[in-house]
């Protein structure tokens, strides 16, 4: 199979046969370190495959013009305080929506495609799936992120912001995408339908942010509202875009990535025994 | 095969079963493993801010003091639930959720609460009723008191009211024999209307109280005591002047009802003299009905005799019944008190009541005025007719006298009369007001109220109550304790009133910061530190205009800072935890004027430059001496100093020659006390510069307009004062160096036990900032004028003060202890208010003296921008960041150091933008986008070849 061929196939039917003969041998030349071998060779897969997709450009595109307008509108505007904590927080609300998009056909492709099966039957583990597939979609979205140094750019030729606001909202932001590509992930393994899985996404995703807000602020019980509160997503990112660094908040987007992609890797498995 | 079938379904339920609970439990176990880790990873609370503290939603370090300062536990709860325009919750919570989320990081003490339904409320009410129990419980007895005394009131009142009512009915007002005595007593009339009205304002006050204290928000019992005291005094004053006309009248009563008292013997007496004289009158003015005999000297003679001993009756008459009204008061509201005159009043000759003493005063002056016509027409050659006319005159007048005199005895008679047999009625209602009657025992009563609301600690309810009404507001309790902040205070209206009058109409929404650190930790040091810091005392030399001299010639004298433009710095202090007072050194007797520091504080003296009198006006030459700084104000001062924990010298750029005045001060007024007790020299006659560089010539500056206004200068030392403002927005104006006398060899001048340190520095090596002199700084003004030297201004060396210097300086001096002696201790049972025992004296001079008066303190500070095309004015927020610096200084000579810190720093802003750079910026943004799908359209592109 010819490299031009190979990638083809990767991009319309998941693992080609090369690919499952690379899982194979590395699963078998190191024996210690097949796991993250395995792992980083789907995640160059799900890279090139995104990188290769029209919906990673079209969302970049329309991520950039509604976070330049956001930027227009809110941040450089005489009088407001020179720093990126809004437009991050505005940022973080937008991932909701666009995350769930990149990752909805990470998965499910796979399952509609049927290339699964042959996944499935590649010496990799559910986790080294899930994980690969997850760097993957984590690392288009940290070159997203990086498109928007440009607004900080403007913004410090206009203006004083602290750069290290600027810094530990970015550290927010990359922790929050993680937390929210792997709820994406998760929502992939769960159907093979792409629109369905970002519903999905976008329905769990919208219970963390407007659920857990709206909970907050409007729970009748003092209990419900410190739980929603907690649970919050934007709560917990707002510490990071006022430039702090909080522990707390770090652990509790690592659990999130965590506890779902482990629930994605179950998921997985659990076709095994279905 | 079936049962094969059977075995095989079996096997693959029991599997899923066994993989799902498996899976079930993992799931479960992780999630009591991430929430253990989550919750330890709260409980360590580990956070770092990285901001620098530039963002708004910060604790400031001076609260982070006074949290760590603090031994209770402080709960912050959030109110803010206003739906209201320009107050939205969704606008103004989130910044404050913010920073309570970082007060509860910056310390374990502090529980944050956001509440938002009106159970929370109640809760909130009830908790907040509840910390000042013991207080409340003493206010609602005494509502209790006047609750349970009103109805007992409103029994016995109307039975009173009755009582008076029936004799008043009794009373026939014209009749000469009423049925009640004290009834035709007019004022009677009006008590029953009284009594119904106090006790009508006591039902209605009553059920004020009702809605202050069972309402909804919190009880307002110090405004429903207030009410009650009111109502209380009223019906009081009442029932007190009723009591007071009750006794008035029993004495009458007694006086009248007795044939042998002395106004009733003395009346017949009277009367009976009347009745002669009036009959001599009569007599001698002979028959009216008779014509008038030939020659009337004989009759005119006799008449005048007459009436001039009628008069004499009238005088003492008149003496004896004022005397009488005034001993007894009540006999004066008898009807028959008055006697029927005919006056001329506007409308003509009328019938008009005049009092007894009046009648008997006019009846005196007229008899003697006709004992007096009559002689001196006697002594004039009239003809005889006259004569006879005057006798005729004379025969009519003795008539009319005759019946008005009896008309004034019947009066009288009839007083007397009537009070010979007063009623049962009447003395059983002037029985209600004897001693330990029942007027007695009801005001005893309504006193016992009055006495125990007198008696009641302060409670601070009230104003809560008032604040608690309000729909955005925190509430900060500190043990106990507890302060409500309303809306305006965490986010206070930050606008030029000039701004806000020219501000468009469609534009309604008011500009306000978020200030909720400074408010915050102002009420926690009120609750935490209930003693002020110190005393900062204000000191100035402002005499006042002689008030003697003519208006056009007062002039006052002109102060550098006037002891009247410092109110927000007051305030500022204020809040800070320092109590202020003023001490003008121009009053009279300054020495009688000097205020004491606050009880158990110690004085830190804010001394102003002194005023200086005006120049000497040459149109008027009369122009009196005028009262100028001198040795008896500075011994004064320096004694007061002596005593205190130090002093604060404001010192500031002074203009030496007045372009139209001409000369004005020889030298800063402080100058000799500080450079022969502290070794430092206020360097006034420089100004602090900050110029632009020539881009072209080293040596050429031009004027910075934002920097000549507001100097940008932070280069603080790690002197305790200054070090927490490093690298903040610190702006001065006026400012001027000072520095620490040295000898040529660079050893201080300063007193042997006194250690003088930088502050604030201008530090070696900075070109574009120095010090001017006045003429130098007129020059630079001249070349912008006329533009000459391109406006910029030359520096030549050796003329300007350069780099190093000083701009704040701090000294302390050794002392031996003098404020407690050594081992002088507290006595037993003695509270221990003295100022604590120190063994050194501090004093802080700064340069910037006018950067915090009101005009500094509340003007926006100018901010010009340009994109190289065009330029640009907005305004940033005052420079109050100022007064941390003097804070810092008051705390630092107070003996405060553990609350030296930065308050709540200045945000950077984005400037104002102009039009194009808004365009060139959006356009930008987006084609940076559009740039992305085209590298994405090459990339597909690219792919399907």
């Amino acid at each position: 199979m010819s490299a031009q061929t190979g990638a083809r196939a990767v991009a319309e039917h998941g693992v080609s046969t090369g690919e499952k003969e690379q899982l194979q041998a590395g699963s078998k030349a190191q024996p210690g370190g097949g796991w993250s071998t395995a792992t980083a060779a789907i995640t160059h897969r799900e890279l090139s495959s995104l990188f290769y997709s029209w919906i990673a450009y079209i969302l970049g595109f329309l991520f950039l013009s509604v976070v330049g307008v956001l930027f227009y509108r809110y941040t450089l505007v005489g009088g407001q305080e020179a720093s990126m904590q809004s437009l991050f927080n505005q940022i973080a609300q937008l991932l909701v929506f666009v995350l769930p998009l990149l990752t909805m056909k990470a998965v499910s492709e796979e399952f509609a495609s049927g290339s699964i099966e042959t996944l499935m039957t590649a010496p990799v583990t559910d986790a080294s799936v899930v994980v690969g597939k997850f760097l993957g979609v984590f690392l288009l979205y940290l070159g997203l992120l990086a498109t928007t140094i440009i607004h900080v750019i403007i913004l410090s030729i206009h203006a004083n912001p602290i750069a290290s606001v600027t810094l530990t909202g970015y550290l927010g932001l990359i922790l929050l995408g993680a937390a929210f590509i792997s709820v994406g992930v998760f929502a992939s393994t769960c159907t093979r339908h792409q629109l369905l899985a970002a519903v999905i996404a976008i329905g769990i995703l919208g219970l963390f942010v407007f659920g857990a807000q709206f909970g907050t602020e409007s729970a009748g019980d003092q209990w419900v509202r410190e739980v929603c509160s907690y649970v919050n997503v934007m709560g917990q990112f707002s510490a990071f875009s006022a430039g702090k660094l909080d522990f707390a908040s770090m652990v509790f987007f690592a659990s999130i990535t965590g506890f779902f992609l482990f629930l994605a890797s179950k998921v997985l498995e659990s076709r095994r025994w279905r | 095969m079936a049962l094969e079938t059977k075995m095989k379904n079996t096997s693959t339920a029991g599997r899923r079963f066994l993989f799902g609970t498996n899976v079930a439990v993992l799931v479960l176990l992780l999630v009591f493993v991430l929430g253990g880790v989550n919750l330890l990873a709260n409980m360590l609370a580990w956070r770092t801010d990285l901001s620098g503290g530039l963002t708004s939603a910060r604790v400031s370090e001076r609260t982070e003091r006074i949290l760590d300062a603090g031994d209770k536990d402080i709960r912050i709860t959030t109110v803010y639930i206003s739906e209201e325009p320009g107050k939205e919750r969704r606008d103004y919570f989130p910044k404050l959720r913010d920073y309570c989320s970082e007060l509860a990081h910056a310390s374990k003490k502090v529980k944050v609460n956001h509440i938002i339904t009106a159970e929370e409320r109640v809760k909130l009410r009830d908790r907040i009723e509840s910390s000042f129990r013991s207080v409340a419980d003493e206010h609602e007895s005494a509502i209790e008191l006047a609750r349970s005394t009103w109805n007992e009131l409103r029994q016995s009142l109307p039975r009173i009211a009755q009582q008076i009512s029936a004799v008043s009915a009794m009373g026939d007002l014209q009749a000469e024999t009423s049925a009640s005595w004290l009834g035709h007593f007019t004022p009677l009339a009006r008590f029953t209307p009284r009594i119904e009205e106090g006790l009508g304002n006591l039902e209605e006050t009553g059920n004020e109280v009702e809605g202050l204290v069972s309402g909804e928000g919190i009880p307002r019992y110090q405004e429903a005591n207030s009410k009650i005291r009111q109502s209380t005094n009223g019906l009081k004053g009442d029932l007190e002047k009723m009591r007071g006309w009750l006794r008035d009248m029993n004495g009458l009563s007694e006086m009248l009802s007795s044939p042998n008292s002395d106004f009733a013997t003395k009346s017949l007496e009277s009367l009976a003299e009347l009745e002669k004289w009036v009959q001599n009158l009569e007599q001698a003015a002979g028959d009216p009905s008779q014509p008038v005999p030939e020659d009337p000297k004989p009759l005119l003679q006799k008449f005048a005799s007459a009436a001039n001993t009628l008069k004499g009756w009238a005088v003492d008459e008149q003496a004896r019944m004022q005397g009488q009204s005034e001993a007894t008061p009540g006999i004066t509201q008898d009807n028959n008190w008055f006697v029927p005159i005919e006056r001329e009043t506007i409308i003509g000759t009328a019938l008009v009541p005049t009092a007894i003493p009046e009648f008997l005063a006019l009846e005196a002056a007229n008899l003697s005025s006709w004992h007096d016509g009559i002689r001196q027409n006697l002594q004039q050659n009239l003809t005889p007719r006259e004569l006879q006319d005057l006798a005729e005159r004379v025969q009519r007048v003795a008539a009319a006298k005759a019946n008005r005199l009896r008309a004034y005895r019947q009066s009288v008679e009839s007083i007397l009369r009537k009070g010979a047999n007063i009623d049962e009625a009447s003395k059983a209602v002037m029985d209600l007001a004897a001693e330990d009657g029942q007027f007695d025992q009801i005001i005893e009563r309504l006193d016992a109220i009055t006495e125990a609301i007198d008696d009641l600690p302060e409670l601070k309810l009230d104003d809560l109550a008032t604040r608690m009404e309000e729909e955005n507001l925190v509430v900060v309790e500190y043990g106990d304790d507890v302060r409500v902040l309303k809306f305006d205070d965490i986010w206070p209206i930050n606008e030029p009133m000039s701004a806000r009058m020219s501000r468009p109409q469609d534009q309604s929404e008011t500009v306000r910061v978020f200030r909720a650190d400074a408010a915050v930790s102002s009420a926690l040091l009120a609750m935490s530190q209930p003693e002020p810091f110190a005393t900062v005392i204000i000191v100035g030399f402002e005499p006042q205009p002689e008030q003697q001299m003519p208006q056009q010639m007062r002039s006052s004298h002109i102060p550098l800072i006037s002891m009247n433009e410092l109110s927000t710095l007051k305030e500022l202090l204020e809040q800070a935890n320092f109590e202020i007072k003023e001490w003008n050194l121009g009053d009279d007797d300054p020495a009688a004027s000097k205020p004491e520091p606050a009880k158990g504080t110690e004085a830190v003296y804010l001394v102003l430059p002194p005023a200086v009198p005006p120049p000497q006006n040459m149109m008027m030459r009369q122009q009196g001496p005028q009262k100028e700084f001198g040795e008896t104000e500075m011994r004064l001062l320096r004694d007061a100093i002596e005593g205190s924990a130090g002093a604060i010298f404001l010192a500031s750029w002074e203009m030496r020659i007045h372009p139209m005045m001409g000369s004005l001060v020889a030298e800063y007024g402080y100058a000799g006390y500080l450079r022969d007790h502290w070794g430092i020299e206020v360097q006034d006659t420089y100004r602090l510069l900050r110029m632009v560089p020539d881009a072209n010539d080293p040596d050429k500056f031009g004027l910075d307009p934002e920097q000549f206004s507001h100097l940008q200068l932070s280069t603080f030392t790690e002197h305790p004062i200054g070090k927490p403002l490093k690298a903040r927005r610190m702006l001065w104006g006026n400012a001027c160096p000072v520095r620490e006398l040295k000898n040529a060899e660079g050893e201080s001048l300063a007193p042997e036990n006194v250690t003088v340190q930088p502050v604030l520095t201008v530090p070696a090596g900075v070109r574009d900032t120095w010090a001017e002199t006045q003429q130098y700084m007129q020059m630079l003004f001249y070349y912008i004028q006329t533009g000459q030297r391109e406006g910029k201004y030359e520096k030549v060396a050796g003329r300007s003060l350069e780099p190093p210097f000083a701009v704040v300086l701090a000294a302390t001096k050794k002392i031996e202890p003098t404020i407690r002696p050594a081992g002088e201790e507290a006595g037993e049972g003695e509270a221990d208010d003295r100022a604590p025992a120190r063994d050194h004296r501090r004093v802080v001079v700064l340069g910037m003296g006018r950067s915090f008066t009101d005009d500094y303190l509340q003007q926006r500070v100018p901010r010009l921008e340009s994109d190289g095309k065009r330029a640009s004015f907005s305004t940033d927020p005052p420079p109050l960041e100022d007064v941390e610096l003097l804070v810092n200084a008051a705390c630092w000579i107070g003996g405060r150091d553990d609350m030296i810190a930065a308050g709540p720093p200045d945000i950077p802003r984005v400037p104002a933008l102009s039009k194009q750079a808004e365009t060139t910026s959006l356009v930008v943004v987006l084609a940076w986008a559009v740039a992305i799908g085209v590298v994405g359209g090459v990339v597909m592109m690219a792919r399907r070849k």
